[in-house]
């Protein structure tokens, strides 16, 4: 380790000054075991600060002193200081520059490095890149701008102040920064690192994959801890934060529930991103509920788990949520969704809720100062009953806590930041929940998961180093991109100057090798597409590529094989013919399609969640042109009222009839507005180009038009409603249905007819005896009229098609009656895009399960 | 041996000079490469100075593998046998002595080598200047899906632009022109957002529709001058005499209009279309004869016979010149009319906006593709003549660019290099060094422009660096018989794909001849079931005769590989196909995705219908007929069921098992990330006990990944954004590995690769073509010299752009030069021998057709066609037979399986504890007594640590009352409150200053005395707890006093009733402090609360234990 004893650093009146939280808990944590496993029942707590207070600290001292030049100053925190930043960036230059908030970051980083670290690049300046200049009078616009609101940053107070105190230990950095080195040099620091750079004493091990690796790392560390209850087990990764998934993913593999349970005094992870819980994305859902929200976000919001009245009610809200997508609204309002609960009668607590949500943003101010929106966001959560924050996957209350904190944190902007709207604040809290990472809690013991560089801050009892890939280990380092790199290199900064690498390359493998007492090491032989080797700074270990592993599986996964049996099941209960059926003749176009999808879709009711879109669908607008035709006609009856019609006379009646018919509420949004402007235009050239066709076509009167009447097709009752009924001069009636997709003649021909509607019309309209049915072909480009029998020679037998139509049809219903509902497998692999594929088991059947091959 | 190339290959290591490589298959290209880096290594003065440039990861790691290796090698120094690596051999120990010189150590430190992707280079350049690029923070996304959505969301943005005021009637106009439909547009907006680097430079320009359509007459005046020109004169007579007589036959108003042979001016346009109808169909094709309908009529009086003979004469002499000829008939007469220009401006407009708010998305998101890197990349280099500093900069850091598969470069990518070597000079310290080959750039998807490599060929320059041509021409792969056949049907098929054949050079074989180069097996009819068996009798043959000889099945796209691998598997062949099946086919997967869709909304009741109809559910139809009718979600109907036990037997306890997973999972939805939810309700259904193959368990692992990912991104969840996220993934097909297996993989996949034995199945299927780009573009150079460009929409919905079909149709043609090149690559990865299967149709007539112009068995055709004919007979499977094959098939179909035993899923679930609704525990309304309470503590800690005495008491409040101000504010106190809350600090100050008994506690004659001390202890349960102690000191007594701080107001009367609360409040946490103070230090100890602001005190004594 790097210091000799807790006891000396006890015993001396001296901090340990570390870089950060996650630092600070795991040097306690380590301190606190090593006290305890003496025996001693309490003690004094280490004195462990992060910069932060140090500074802070020191601040508050000087600041006091009425000689002080800075008593009129105050101290910017890390989010103060950044919003100043962020700020400079985006006024200067905005034009030029992308996501300024990122850019504040970095700029913030570079500013402590210049004024931390006294890096310097004034003599850099012939051969300096553009962007040290434009940090240069960025870093100059930051320093008006703290003066003008009166502060000091912390960067600049400390170099000017802290580091004349030596009062301080500095520990926990994981890349020695100059200035740390220079105490290092001078013997300030109680570093003991021998040279031992002997790698013998680690197992090596060599896995396919990443998740093996981390599964093996994590079962090997589950068992130690089982064993011995006083180790403290690390398992290192190059980086935590981009292997979050299978960190999460293996441990709750490995073990289990215990891995989110804090009570037990068992596991320790690392740490967590506070927006990952539920109860936290909740909240934020509830906060971005606006006047007007995206379907998706009311959807999920409506359905989540954690709102109030859960247990009473979510599965009336599903079934709410189902019915108000297929509203066909890519955006909803909130009158809109409180209406339509109010009419339900169902979800009396949603109906509530928002309605809650609804008063408090009547109440809201345009622009405000955060702390008011801060105060304004919890009053929301608070009534509307998302509060408490409360889940169990954190320590107890812990959320409530972070989430405090959080808010105190965005508070704290105020000093610094002009007043903000509803949504920049929001914004900013939720870059914050981002930002914030949860500790599950100090322990002195136990399984920690954190990035191999870190762990001797834990100091391990034992120790496995995962992904040492040749591409992975040491972990890659960056430089920084604000300071030209030739200064960089000269300064030793890690990640530029292969000496230096080298240097920090070995001093985190002595420290690993003088940490726990025992030690594996492995890694993944595949990193993407890449084939990887042993990294190299392990150099005895490049040998046991070739050394033969057996596969690790999962346990939890190693379930015992399932005896199948097989039976056939496509025959579902036949139909109760008493009972009318839902669906009418879609019943026979989807039974003559599949009849396991007509048996899930009018039997089983198994229709899928529809997903509004932006604009107007296809079914949509199908429905329009039906009822503008149908109410074309309706006004004129006969097709010798049409032929009188001037051509403007015909388009002021079209224009008339498209305007009357578009549903007003259609014009919701500004969007939906212009679209059904759109829709309008386009509407009246389509009607225009249709019924100057139908005036070429014989004269004819229309009869009827979505008529409804009930009929019994070989015993399915069914209810039918033809487009229209025309009757022509010779006394013939014709049987029309408006298409404005694609159709043809053969949509007739069976045995399986892909259109029954028609033909069953023709058959057993129980008032019309028809004698032709026909195709509208409703468009623009090529209107016509597909028609059986055709008129034009030669001539067709009527009476033959129905008889066929007929035979075909009672097969159909045959099939509906006695629940037939065998898939309808296509050559074309049509199943395989099915919605219904999914349950049709045809993958399943067709052998492809996988436990008859299994060993 | 001596090889035949051997000059030039040593020519290719002269570090000196620049060169272009053309390397064909086979070649030893990579070798070359190598030895030119090792070459430069033993001369550079740093190893970064040398910088190596390929397309994949993959290739980037197997060179730096392979540097590696060689200096490996020389270190050992065992000079190795054959004399092809000794040359490598000597290379690397000079460069191994350079590394010693110069202390490099590169094989300690391999990441000295830049060996980099153009992608990876184009970041470093960008990461060099974040701010000047605008990129700094952004990251590429890696994944397909995120990267489509974002794609998706600015092309959306751009649309919901429709309400402004300044686009409006740009929206509404693309929206009308696309029958309203939104989806469409939207999507065809996306589609080309990745290629924006191409369009963007072009369409940013001021747009004029004049110096359009100038630019379409002069791009058809040269395509017209060029035809000219190739067609000799005394042709030119004979095309303008035969259109005389057929004028002369049919009265055609425009054959008779033309008088003479028509000139290169677009005018002429339509005479010169008009005159080639006379020999040409309008399909393009070369008439086959010549007959009335094209005024060549049998009995005319005198000459018909030997007009007829003049134009078959004339025909001939077409032939060469049919594709450019057929390129003169599709070109349209006039472009750009105004109500084209009017959409081509709105789609323009549109695309500019959509690109802007893809760089918004951007911004917010701080993620970005890799074209935003690439453009950026150019950004930061400067034009040629006007570099950046950094351009000058690296042209300082490097030296020599070596560059692999130089015929895979993008628009783009050429001119990142251009503008990266802009400043360097022939006879410098510097060199350039490209290598590929033109015949295998087979990456046009990946907008790869294989005509660059011919430019810089011809032109012999790449900036200012001249570059000379060098050409590999033995092959080492190939046995000598199957390179001969090569060098035989490459020209044939070349030509047959209308493309010219100068890329192909005929290579020189190093190994002998070996037998049959290939052997083809004809099918008539589409099976794939017959094709596949006829694939496992060849592998059986192979493995009999060649024992442990590697063989390859190469596909042209994964759909063809299904029935493939079905038989491979029952014949018990072990295949190792990585990413060939798609993740969203994987049966476990359909599962898993109805379990997800089905627990993320009880009314999605199509998945719960699959959810419980899928093998570990197991209910049957009945039973889901009977709880469809009870409740409106099939959750409900499991509890009703249940409740009142409703369905009896087998059935019933399927149900009830099912009905308690599932209210479990829906009670652990609340606490947990939905993925874990997800994955422990599948393992509580016995998921891994019904789908138990190794590919099934890795399929689902990576589900679970995806899931998590989703979340982690914060994408609402969907069923359809669920589908598209899985949509790109494929199933890793680790299974079925029993031995020695084969290699099965895309033809793109098997690209650098090489085996004896090549298998290539369904040649005569054609691919589905891709959807048509919302525009078309050409850049062309005009008269002066100048960049013109031609742009077109696509057409409305049934309607045509002919602008469009023109340059979608020079699009198609550049697509099958490339599929010939495909054909090539693959032809060139076999060492012995390649085995074709293919088919082709037949007619009514038993007449063979040539397969559709999509498929490789067209390029073929003219050496595999007469093989059809020949086996016509024998082989002629009936269409009965075919059909009867499907029922078989059919028939199998009709079973499911259902499991008999499950595991026990309580296992996966802890007890649910009802939940209860605790009262909340946060005062929200109090933010400002916690402020002031804050700084209060604070302010007494700097007190207590004797800071402040050293002043007087004056200068002291006068110090303080800033300070504490600052404070406030920086906690966030709004200004309103700040006098009041500044108030109540410095009242507590005063009181603690000025009191008796704060003058006590803070007073400096105490001993051991501390503020805010943290003391731990372990409790008796083995926890650890932690104390942070206001104040505590020992008193002249010996007394050990801890004291609390509270910084509560009180106004009104009962003060000393809050006082007591306040003490039955905190007295328990305080007698815990002592306990622990106890444990350290024995002795004596009292405790108290100090109310500063109310200068008001509680007191009591500690008791052991109590």
């Amino acid at each position: 380790m790097y210091y000799h004893s807790f006891d000396e650093l006890e015993g001396s009146k001296q901090s340990i000054l570390v870089e950060n939280r996650a630092h600070q808990q795991a040097l306690s944590s380590a301190m606190n075991w090593c006290r305890k496993s003496s025996g001693a029942l309490a003690w004094r707590a280490p004195d462990i600060v992060t910069f932060d207070k140090a500074i802070d600290y020191s601040f508050a001292l000087d600041s006091l002193d009425p000689k002080s030049e800075l008593r009129d100053c105050f101290l910017l925190s890390r989010e103060q200081e950044r919003a100043v930043w962020a700020g400079v960036v985006s006024r200067e230059g905005s034009e030029q520059l992308r996501a300024p908030e990122i850019i504040a970051q970095l700029l913030q980083h570079a500013w402590q490095l210049q004024n931390v670290w006294q890096v310097g690049n004034s003599d850099e300046t012939i051969n300096r890149p553009p962007d040290a200049d434009a940090f240069l009078r960025w870093s100059e616009g930051f320093s008006q701008e703290l003066k003008k609101i009166g502060a000091i940053d912390r960067a600049t107070f400390f170099s000017k102040h802290m580091t004349k105190d030596l009062n301080f230990i500095a520990q926990g950095f994981r890349r020695p920064s100059p200035t740390l080195r220079s105490w290092l040099n001078q013997d300030k620091f109680l570093w003991t690192a021998d040279d031992r750079l002997d790698t013998s004493n680690f197992v090596p091990h060599v896995y396919d994959s990443f998740e093996d690796e981390l599964h093996e790392a994590m079962l090997w560390a589950k068992s130690i801890w089982e064993r011995d209850r006083d180790s403290r087990v690390v398992v290192g990764v190059d980086s935590f934060s981009s292997h979050t998934d299978e960190v999460h993913r293996c441990g709750a593999d490995v073990f289990g529930q215990i891995w989110d349970s804090p009570e037990i005094p068992y596991f320790a992870k690392y740490r967590d991103i506070l927006g990952g819980y539920p109860a936290i994305q909740i909240a934020l859902l509830v906060l971005g509920v606006r006047p007007r929200c995206k379907w998706d976000t009311i959807s999920e919001l409506i359905r989540h788990p954690l709102l109030k009245g859960f247990d009473e009610e979510k599965h009336q809200r599903s079934v709410f949520d189902a019915r108000l997508r297929d509203e066909n609204r890519y955006e909803l309002d909130l009158p809109l969704i409180i209406n339509r609960l109010e009419q339900s009668g169902d979800c009396l607590y949603l109906l509530e809720f928002f309605r809650s949500v609804e008063a408090a943003l009547l109440t809201s101010p345009r622009v405000s100062s955060l702390s008011y929106w801060i105060s304004h966001f919890n009053k929301i959560l608070r009534s509307v009953g998302v509060i408490g924050l409360r889940d169990k996957t954190s320590s107890r209350n812990s959320l409530e806590v972070h989430w405090s904190r959080v808010c105190d944190q965005v508070i704290s902007l105020d000093a610094v930041m002009e007043f903000v709207t509803r949504g920049e604040a929001l914004s900013i809290l939720k870059r914050h929940v981002e930002q914030t990472t949860v500790f599950a809690g100090e322990k002195s013991t136990g399984i920690f998961i954190m990035p191999t560089d870190d762990a001797f801050i834990v100091d391990p009892t034992h120790l496995w180093v995962a992904n040492a890939s040749s591409k992975s280990f040491v972990s890659e380092r960056m430089g920084t991109p604000f300071l030209p790199i030739n200064s960089q290199r000269l300064l030793g900064i890690p990640g530029l100057n292969p000496v230096s690498d080298k240097t920090h390359v070995e001093s985190v493998i002595s420290m690993l090798t003088a940490l726990g007492t025992e030690r594996h090491v492995s890694y993944s032989t595949f990193q993407g597409d890449e084939r990887v080797s042993f990294s190299p700074f392990f150099p005895k270990l490049a040998k046991v590529e070739s050394e033969k592993i057996q596969r690790f599986t999962v346990p939890s996964w190693n379930q015992p094989a399932a005896k199948l049996q097989e039976y056939s099941d496509f025959i579902g209960p036949a139909l109760d013919s008493t009972q009318p059926l839902v669906g009418g003749v879609a019943v026979f176009y989807d039974q003559a399609v599949c009849p396991f999808k007509a048996f899930a879709l009018h039997r089983l009711s198994a229709t899928p969640v529809f997903e509004p879109i932006r604009g107007i669908n296809h079914r949509e607008k199908g429905v329009i042109v039906h009822r503008v035709m149908n109410a074309f006609w309706r006004g004129l009856k006969t097709s010798s009222a049409l032929q009188k019609f001037s051509s403007e006379e015909k388009l002021e009646y079209v224009k008339q009839i498209v305007h009357g018919e578009l549903k007003k509420d259609h014009f919701a949004t500004s969007i939906e507005t212009e679209l059904f402007k759109i829709e309008i235009g386009r509407l009246i050239e389509l009607i225009q180009a249709w019924t100057d066709f139908e005036l070429t076509l014989r004269p004819f009167r229309v009869i009827s038009q979505e008529e409804k009447v009930s009929v019994n097709i070989f015993g399915v009752p069914v209810k039918i409603k033809p487009d229209r009924i025309d009757q022509l001069e010779s006394g013939d009636t014709r049987i029309v249905d408006y298409k404005t997709g694609a159709c043809s003649r053969s949509d007739w021909v069976g045995p399986r007819l892909s259109a029954p509607q028609l033909p069953m019309y023709a058959i057993f309209h129980p008032l019309y005896s028809a004698t032709s049915i026909a195709f509208a072909h409703v468009n623009t480009v090529k209107p016509r009229w597909i028609e059986v029998p055709a008129s034009d020679p030669p001539a067709e037998d009527w009476d033959e098609w129905t008889n066929r139509w007929e035979q075909d049809i009672k097969i159909l219903a045959e099939e509906i009656l006695g629940g037939i509902a065998v898939p309808q497998i296509d050559e074309r692999n049509t199943c395989a895009y099915c919605e219904q594929g999914a349950s049709s088991l045809v993958e399943v059947a067709t052998g492809e399960l996988e436990s008859k091959v299994a060993p | 041996m001596i090889l035949e190339d051997l000059a030039v290959r040593q020519t290719a290591l002269d570090p000196s000079r620049s060169f272009l490589v053309r390397a064909p298959a086979g070649s030893g290209k990579t070798t070359v490469l190598i030895r030119r880096f090792l070459r430069l290594l033993g001369v550079a003065e740093h190893p970064e100075e040398i910088v190596a440039v390929t397309f994949t990861r993959k290739a980037a790691q197997e060179m730096r593998d392979r540097v590696t290796e060689a200096l490996l090698t020389a270190k050992s120094g065992v000079p190795p046998i054959e004399q092809v690596d000794r040359d490598t051999y000597e290379l690397a120990v000079i460069a191994l002595e350079n590394d010693q010189r110069r202390g490099w150590d590169l094989i300690r430190h391999p990441s000295r080598l830049r060996v980099l992707t153009i992608d990876a280079l184009c970041r470093n350049i960008v990461r060099q200047m974040p701010m000047m690029s605008g990129m700094a923070g952004l990251t590429t996304i890696e994944d397909n899906f995120s990267r489509s959505r974002l794609y998706k969301q600015a092309a959306r943005s751009a649309c919901e632009e429709i309400g402004a005021t300044d686009m409006n009637s740009t929206v509404v106009k693309a929206l009308a022109y696309f029958d309203n439909d939104w989806g469409k547009l939207e999507g065809l907006i996306a589609e080309m957002l990745p290629k924006r680097d191409q369009w963007l430079s072009f369409v940013t320009k001021t747009q004029d529709r004049i110096a359009f359509k100038k630019g379409y007459s002069e791009f058809v005046s040269s395509k017209l001058a060029l035809i000219s020109d190739q067609l000799d004169e005394s042709t030119k007579s004979e095309m303008l005499s035969l259109v005389k007589y057929a004028a002369g036959n049919l009265q055609d108003s425009y054959l008779s209009q033309i008088k003479s042979f028509p000139t290169h001016k677009q005018a002429d346009l339509r005479q010169w279309q008009t005159m080639l109808e006379l020999f040409m169909t309008k399909a393009g094709a070369l008439r086959k004869s010549a007959n009335i309908k094209i005024g060549f009529p049998t009995k005319h009086p005198q000459d018909a016979k030997q007009m007829k003979e003049r134009w078959t004469h004339v025909v001939n002499t077409l032939v060469t010149q049919a594709s450019p000829l057929r390129e003169i008939l599709a070109l349209p007469l006039d472009v750009y009319g105004e109500k084209d220009w009017e959409i081509t401006d709105s789609l323009v407009k549109l695309l500019l906006l959509a690109a802007a708010h893809f760089i918004v998305l951007s911004d917010r998101t701080g993620r970005t593709d890799f074209t935003a890197f690439s453009m950026a990349a150019l950004d930061a280099l400067g034009d040629e003549d006007k570099p950046t500093d950094l351009a000058l900069s690296l042209d300082y850091q490097i030296n020599h660019l070596l560059i692999d598969e130089f015929q895979d470069t993008s628009v783009t990518q050429f001119e990142l290099v251009r503008r990266l070597i802009a400043g360097w000079m022939d006879g410098g310290q510097k060199s350039i060094f490209l290598v590929g080959d033109p015949m295998q750039s087979i990456y046009r998807f990946r907008q790869s422009e294989v005509g660059l490599f011919k430019q810089v060929a011809d032109a012999g320059f790449i900036g200012n660096m001249s570059v000379e041509l060098l050409s590999l021409s033995v092959n080492f792969r190939s046995q000598g018989s199957l390179v001969h056949w090569v060098n035989t049907i490459i020209p044939l098929i070349v030509r047959e794909a209308g493309q010219s054949e100068n890329y192909f050079e005929a290579q020189k074989a190093s190994r002998v001849e070996s037998g049959n180069p290939f052997s083809f097996y004809p099918f008539f009819e589409k099976s794939e079931k017959n094709e596949a068996d006829q694939v496992v009798k060849i592998i059986t043959s192979i493995r009999e005769h060649s024992p442990g000889a590697s063989i390859a099945i190469l596909v042209r796209s994964r759909a063809h590989l299904k029935q493939i691998s079905r038989q491979l598997i029952s014949a018990k062949i072990s295949v190792s196909n990585r990413e060939l099946e798609l993740l969203e086919s994987r049966p476990v997967i359909k599962d898993l995705t109805s379990l997800t869709n089905a627990l993320k909304h009880l009314g999605d009741r199509m998945a719960w219908l699959a959810l419980l109809r899928a093998p570990w559910a197991g209910l049957s139809l009945q039973t889901l007929h009977q709880l469809s009718v009870m409740c409106s979600t099939f959750l409900d109907a499991l509890g009703l069921s249940v409740e009142q036990n409703l369905v009896s037997g087998e059935q019933g306890n399927r149900v009830a098992r099912l009905c308690s997973i599932f209210n479990l999972a829906m009670a652990e939805s609340a606490e947990k990330p939905f993925s874990r939810v997800v994955q422990e309700c599948w393992l509580a259904l016995g998921g891994p006990s019904i789908f138990r193959g190794e590919q099934s368990l890795s399929d689902a692992k990576k589900f679970f990944t995806i899931l998590a990912r989703l979340e982690a991104e914060g994408i609402l969840l969907t069923p359809q954004r669920l589908r598209s996220a899985v949509a790109h993934h494929y199933s890793e097909g680790k299974a079925h590995i029993h031995g020695d297996s084969i290699e099965v993989m895309t033809m793109h996949q098997a690209k650098g690769l090489e085996f004896e034995h090549v298998i290539i199945p369904g040649l005569g299927s054609g691919v589905r073509p891709g959807t048509k780009p919302l525009l078309h573009w050409q850049q062309n150079y005009g008269e002066s010299n100048l960049p013109t460009l031609l742009l077109a929409p696509i057409g409305a919905p049934n309607t045509e752009n002919k602008l469009y079909d023109y340059l979608h149709y020079s699009d198609s043609r550049a697509k099958q030069a490339e599929l010939a090149r495909l054909l090539y690559v693959v032809l060139t990865r076999a060492k012995t021998k390649v085995y074709l299967l293919g088919h082709a149709n037949k007619d009514k007539k038993n007449q063979v057709w040539k397969p559709s112009a999509g498929s490789l068995l067209a390029l073929l055709w003219p050496t595999l066609g007469p093989v059809f004919d020949e086996s016509a007979e024998k082989k002629w499977i009936s269409a009965v037979e075919i059909q009867d094959r499907a029922q078989e098939d059919r028939n199998l179909r009709v079973v499911r399986a259902v499991p008999e035993t499950l595991p026990d899923y309580n296992q996966y679930y802890k007890a649910i504890n009802p939940r209860h609704d605790e009262s909340i525990e946060f005062d929200w309304a109090s933010d400002l007594a916690k402020q002031i309470g804050t700084v209060i503590h604070r302010m007494l800690e700097l007190l207590s640590k004797n800071m402040l005495r050293r002043r007087s008491l004056d200068r002291l409040i006068e110090a303080a009352e800033p300070f504490a101000k600052n404070q406030l504010k920086s906690l966030g106190v709004a200004n309103n409150d700040l006098v009041f809350a500044v108030k109540s600090v410095m009242k507590a100050l005063e009181t603690s200053l000025f009191s008796e008994r704060g003058s006590w506690i803070f007073s400096e004659d105490h001993i051991l005395a501390d503020s805010e001390l943290v003391l731990s202890c372990e409790l008796a349960d083995g926890s650890l707890q932690t104390a942070v102690l206001d104040r505590t000191f020992i008193d002249s007594a010996g007394v050990r006093w801890i004291i609390d701080y509270k910084t509560g107001a009180h106004s009104g009367g009962g003060l000393s009733e809050y006082l007591d609360s306040e003490e039955q409040r905190y007295k328990s946490k305080l007698n815990h402090y002592a306990n622990i103070m106890h444990n350290i230090n024995p002795g004596p100890i009292k405790l108290g609360l100090y109310f500063p602001l109310l200068d008001a005190w509680r007191q009591w004594d500690y008791q052991e234990n109590a």
